[in-house]
């Protein structure tokens, strides 16, 4: 078995309370590497198609890469994989902390669960030996009161993953939780876990990760450390919440609900309040790193006072990223930071997608502001754009299920739905995903990507918002819609492959190019050159497509957002009189992954390149609905 | 003159300035001039083959140079420019 592998699966039968340990199979690891790569491959293969994600038939993944917890730069990630409630496709969701490398201390380089336990319950896992623990005094529980119990009872060395009361009542904005304040927050997948009646994960173990030349990769990362750029300096000074003011002003965020503009709506007075240093300059700032970070782009503050006062964790709290700033500040028009920071932690401790919180309350704003819901329909609630207080309130009931929130609490979609379809416009989500802080309008290859990734609306699918250093690329205009095909399929493939690998996202933009294949390389003992890792990064993109055509899905089928792409454009700001050619960008991409121009399915040749011939018979029985 | 307002992750290749005087003409030759100012901006702003950096945006009082001309676009004196570069850090007017 390949190095960095601790070569064993644990699958969790919680209809039977019983467990199977699994030898992993080192091709399929080789040809797909680990996360949401190898959870596409295994959920396929293992998965009918059809299931209902919330069903006893549906699998829920938690899986490393072979680079988490090693001294790769930076490897400290781990995925959760499913077929997500929320969009019915493929569905991941990326997390950092600690809990990855704690995994395969243990022993193990991924969990598979399947059926759903009569009662809550939780997996413990101590170096190797596992049980099913009764949860039932759990239930209910906040995420940072569950962690603190957890670790009182199996001892302060122990890592946690855990869904908090939205997880329980099937939210559909539910995240999965570490560390009490990192998420895997996207794809709904800790509804899929509520659904399980599956509290928590808590791992401990000593054991070491083999490395194929442990002298070679702490070279290796000695090497590229002296060569740190790119996003680097900026994520270690402030975190992501350094380009919120930025990111306002330029066009890259969303604001007022994806329909105003970061000069006049939000200008940078404004956008100053909830950014960079008005952000580090809270009272009692440290930065949080993850396991083996040296960026250490998070951190911790304190809010103990006036009407925003944190209430957990002796009024200690997370540091809001720039998804959540801007998505519950500058899309919002809020530039009250503390009641910021309150919202994090209510999310943080429901376990809750700030994201998709964002985008719903950002509907319900302008359905409030343009008279198609009244505070009678909004539980008394003065819904109205920047009203800090108003939405740390919705925010709370959203994440309680209580009154109004129970409308709200399973994302935008079924919210437009449930009132009746009103404010399509004000709908920002594709297939259900509420849209991320970056905005094709100013990024436009970012609309490849929210639209035909697997998993729809999400900007860490690669694409020319985050670029490596030194990845060599085309010069293209981004305006210039013709000719981005090639940097875009770069771009994507390079960042399947460092994700599925364990690598942290901000270790790849934040490096050299060549650290993501030097790095594999060191620590398996294979030998990926160049193309063989862009080729890789093409078949973990394929595979996660694949499960999306044999469930029905056809992503061109998907609804385009009309703010997403300009249509129609706005009249003022730094990105007035952008409409993005998405056709055409579509066109020129499904070209170079030679997948079908109506059906999005890969030619035979492509499959057969790819090492992927088992879906050439698969196909044949296919059925996806086709663009009209 | 224009003042040209420097990233905050750049300052340090500039003795520190938030803000340079810079002569009209275009936000090209702004640039020329910066970097004889201060070479260590050289390679922030200029790729190796001598290209203004892809990445990088710019705004005259606030309004994208892409809507006035692009490079040549002209910059007169009072004029502000701003330089974002993709995916950095820190209110340029910090």
């Amino acid at each position: 078995m390949a190095r960095g592998y601790m070569g064993e699966l644990l699958n969790i039968n919680l209809t039977t309370g019983t467990f199977e340990v699994e030898e992993l199979d080192e091709k399929l690891c080789h040809d797909y590497l680990g996360g949401y790569g190898l959870g596409a491959k295994l959920l396929y293969d293992r998965m009918p198609a059809g299931v209902d994600p919330l069903g006893p038939q549906a699998i829920l993944g938690i899986l490393t890469g072979p680079l988490t917890g090693t001294p790769a730069l930076i490897g400290s990630r781990f995925v959760v994989v499913g077929k997500s409630p929320k969009t019915h496709t493929w569905g991941d969701a990326n997390c950092g902390g600690y809990f990855g490398t704690a995994l395969k201390n243990a022993g193990y380089d991924g969990l598979l669960f399947k059926g759903i336990s009569a009662k809550p319950v939780y997996l413990y896992i101590d170096e190797g030996e596992y049980t099913l623990l009764d949860a039932s005094d759990l239930w209910g529980m906040n995420v940072t009161e569950l962690e603190d119990t957890l670790l009182a009872r199996h001892g302060q060395d122990v890592q946690v993953v855990s869904i908090g009361p939205a997880g329980e009542k099937v939210s559909l904005l539910a995240a999965i939780m570490n560390d009490k304040e990192r998420a895997a927050g996207r794809s709904g997948l800790g509804a899929v876990m509520g659904s399980k009646r599956l509290k928590a994960i808590v791992v401990r173990g000593g054991m070491t990760i083999l490395m194929a030349d442990p002298k070679k990769i702490n070279t290796i990362r000695r090497d590229y450390l002296r060569q740190k750029m790119g996003f680097f300096d900026t994520l270690h000074k402030w975190g992501t919440a350094g380009i919120t003011a930025d990111s306002a002003f330029s066009g890259d965020s969303p604001v007022k609900n994806w329909g105003g503009n970061g000069v006049t709506d939000f200008p940078m007075e404004k956008a100053k309040k909830i950014s960079d240093d008005a952000v580090i300059s809270v009272k009692g700032y440290k930065p949080y790193a993850c396991s083996a970070c040296v960026i250490g782009c998070g951190g911790r503050m304190r809010q103990d006072a006036g009407p925003f006062a944190l209430k957990l964790n002796d009024g200690i709290g997370h540091k809001p990223e720039y998804e959540t700033l801007c998505m519950l500040g500058t899309n919002l028009l809020n530039d009250d930071l503390p009641s910021i920071i309150l919202l994090n932690e209510i999310c943080n401790a429901a376990g809750i997608d700030t994201i998709s919180l964002g985008g719903v309350l950002g509907y319900v704003i302008e359905c409030y502001e343009n008279g198609l819901l009244t505070k009678q329909d909004l539980d008394g609630l003065e819904m109205t754009w920047g009203n800090s207080s108003a939405i740390v309130e919705m925010g709370r009931k959203i994440v309680e299920r209580e009154g109004v929130g129970d409308v709200l609490a399973d994302g935008v979609w079924k919210a437009w739905e449930r009132f009746g379809k009103i404010g399509t416009e004000y709908a920002v989500h594709i297939q259900g995903e509420e849209l991320p802080a970056h905005d094709p309008r100013f990024t436009p290859g970012l609309a490849a990507t929210y639209y035909l990734a697997a998993t729809p609306g999400r900007h860490t699918q690669g694409g020319e918002l985050l670029g490596p250093p030194e990845l060599e690329l085309d010069p293209v205009d981004k305006y210039h819609y013709s000719g981005q095909a090639n940097n875009h399929y770069k771009l994507v493939t390079s960042m399947e492959v460092s994700q599925a690998a364990g690598l942290c996202m901000f270790g790849y933009l934040s490096f050299p190019y060549h650290a993501l294949r030097d790095q594999l390389n060191a620590v398996t003992g294979w030998d990926f050159d160049d193309q063989a890792i862009l080729k890789a990064g093409e078949r973990i993109f394929t595979m996660r497509h694949l499960f999306n055509l044999r469930e029905g899905h056809n992503p061109l089928t998907r609804n385009v957002p009309g703010r997403m792409i300009g249509d129609p454009p706005l009249t003022e700001g730094n990105v007035k009189d952008v409409t993005v050619d998405l056709k055409l960008l579509l066109n020129e991409l499904l070209n170079v992954f030679d997948w079908d121009q109506s059906t999005s399915i890969p030619s035979n040749a492509r499959l057969h390149e790819l090492g992927m011939d088992f879906a050439i018979q698969d196909k044949l029985t296919w059925k996806v609905p086709v663009p009209v | 003159m224009a003042t040209l307002y420097i990233p905050s992750m750049w300052r340090s290749a500039c003795n520190g300035e938030p803000v340079v005087q810079v002569p009209t003409g275009s936000v090209l030759r702004v640039l020329q001039d910066v970097v004889e100012q201060y070479p260590l901006l050289r390679t922030f702003i200029f790729t190796a083959t001598g290209e203004v950096h892809p990445a990088l945006n710019f705004f005259i009082n606030q309004e994208q140079i892409r809507y006035r001309g692009g490079l040549q676009a002209p910059v007169e004196a009072g004029d502000e420019i701003y330089i974002i570069p993709m995916i950095t850090g820190g209110s340029i007017l910090g």
